[in-house]
């Protein structure tokens, strides 16, 4: 690990979001650093149990970077990102507590339902850019638990090679042909597997009754 | 319905292939169509879950790597002074009336009744009538195996539960060195990331909900019990063990547990000793 990129991480803020942007691995151990010490003493002091203070901090990180990779969080000169990323982290360490509480039972279509809904009504206000505040707010709804329990569990039921093809494909980003070359079959065999393989994912997202 | 046309419409816009026009009508055709807009929301969102994912695991990667240099402070110490304000008084004065309760209640209820009600669940299955406590009489009848079926399962049940203190997030230490990781292929760097994380993923989930999540995370051990790195390989017999403990499976686990004991230099090998004594002493079979 190098200390002189930390350190440069650490006075130059916007470089710092330009090497997460380009998912450099300094970056996201000084990013990861950084937010540990600030998050996980006020879980802790809170009440919380360490192992589930930095279960959150690791799945808000991981949203974190798809919302940063997607500019849908756009670095801003006067807000530090550690200290703009510890807000959301107080926020979603909240909404567990209440969740906890709640002990809410949504079930997979009412789920998406009501992130379509949320999506729709950013998709009206902004034409399709999400403003700074829209993004404090947090994340949508359940969208924790959708990724990390919902999603997840959907996506171990696939076959193994099912689970190959879409990590290469939705995760990896590769093309057709370098996903044929890798599975070694041909991009013909790769463009109808691949098809197939997201529509049975896709399709745990569907009631029983719906085809 | 989702087409294979519409499909490679969608990630072809995601991942930003289309040129500005035919990315504006694709904009538009989103707008007008409901149906294709749901499944635009679908494909992204399960693209941006699916990756997040990934990134959690680079996460949980990082910390353990950050956690054996020591970087990590996992204490309350460095805390930005939020101090939790307990309300002891309230607490006390609550405190001082239940105990008060508590000790007009124990007088003036009659003292046989109560030995009788404190006993456990256990045997109020087993003694549902009994009218006055018999020491002797009851310690015949627990040699004589008197105790019926259900109340046998419910003693089998509740001491199984005992392999969940051995559920504990353990440390591996990765077997290339920092600094010396010449000549090392990344291919064996990327299945020791993969096999460690899925290990503490797995062990993770075991530990929240033990008798909930056995039988997920059985076979997630069984295959990481092939995996290429001997430490890997160690802690997933033992949480195998300890999962099919909690799957109620006790042949296999103590299968596993003697082959454990019998090795030299494992690291679980006096807790599988320890473990299989405490099965033997229940007699679970």
């Amino acid at each position: 690990m190098s200390n002189t990129n930390f350190q440069r991480y650490e006075r130059d803020d916007a470089f710092f979001y330009k090497e997460l942007l380009e998912e450099n691995p300094n970056a996201f151990t000084f990013l990861y650093q950084q937010t540990h010490q600030q998050c996980i003493p006020f879980a802790l002091t809170k009440g919380s149990e360490i192992e589930e203070a930095e279960d959150i901090l690791q799945e808000c990180l991981a949203i974190f970077i798809v919302k940063l990779r997607n500019r849908e969080y756009t670095w801003q000169a006067n807000a530090k990102i550690t200290s703009y990323f510890y807000r959301i982290y107080i926020n979603q360490w909240k909404k567990q507590i209440d969740q906890k509480s709640k002990l809410p039972t949504l079930s997979l279509q009412q789920d998406f339902n009501q992130y379509k809904d949320e999506k729709e009504n950013n998709f009206k206000e902004t034409e399709g850019e999400i403003s700074i505040d829209k993004v404090d707010v947090g994340y949508e709804n359940h969208e924790r638990e959708w990724i990390f329990v919902q999603l997840e569990k959907a996506f171990r039921t696939l076959k193994e090679d099912c689970q190959k093809m879409l990590s290469l494909f939705y995760v990896e980003e590769l093309s057709l042909k370098l996903i044929a070359e890798q599975l070694k079959i041909t991009e013909a065999s790769a463009t109808l597997k691949r098809f197939r393989c997201a529509k049975y994912l896709r399709e745990s997202f569907k009631p029983k009754n719906q085809n | 319905m989702l087409s294979q046309e519409i499909f490679e419409q969608i990630h072809l816009y995601l991942s930003g292939q289309m040129d500005e026009n035919t990315r504006a009508d694709f904009e538009k055709l989103l707008q007008e169509n409901p149906e294709m807009q749901e499944e635009f929301l679908i494909q992204k969102r399960i693209k941006e879950g699916l990756k997040a994912q990934h990134y959690k695991v680079q996460f949980q990667n990082i910390h353990q790597q950050l956690a054996n240099e020591g970087v990590l402070n996992r204490s309350t110490k460095d805390s930005s002074k939020a101090i939790v304000k307990m309300p002891w008084k309230y607490i006390s004065i609550a405190a001082s009336v239940v105990f008060l309760f508590g000790f007009w209640w124990f007088w003036s209820n009659d003292k046989s009744e109560i030995s009788v009600k404190n006993q456990d669940s256990f045997a109020k299955h087993t003694k549902p009538s009994v009218k006055k406590p018999d020491l002797a009489q009851e310690k015949q009848d627990t040699s004589n195996k008197t105790v019926g079926k259900v109340p046998q399962k419910h003693v089998l049940e509740s001491r199984i539960v005992a392999y969940e203190k051995y559920v504990k997030t353990p440390t591996i230490s990765s077997p290339f060195q920092q600094g010396k990781m010449m000549g090392i292929s990344p291919s064996s760097i990327a299945a020791w990331e993969a096999d460690s994380s899925a290990l503490l993923q797995n062990i993770k989930r075991f530990k929240q909900y033990p008798a909930l999540n056995a039988p997920e995370v059985l076979s997630s051990f069984k295959a990481l019990g092939e995996s290429r790195f001997e430490n890997i390989r160690q802690q997933a017999e033992w949480y195998e063990a300890l999962a099919n403990l909690g799957n109620k499976q006790t042949k296999e686990a103590k299968e596993i547990l003697n082959k454990i004991a019998s090795t030299q230099n494992h690291p679980y090998q006096s807790s599988a000793e320890t473990l299989l004594k405490e099965i033997q002493k229940m007699k679970v079979e």
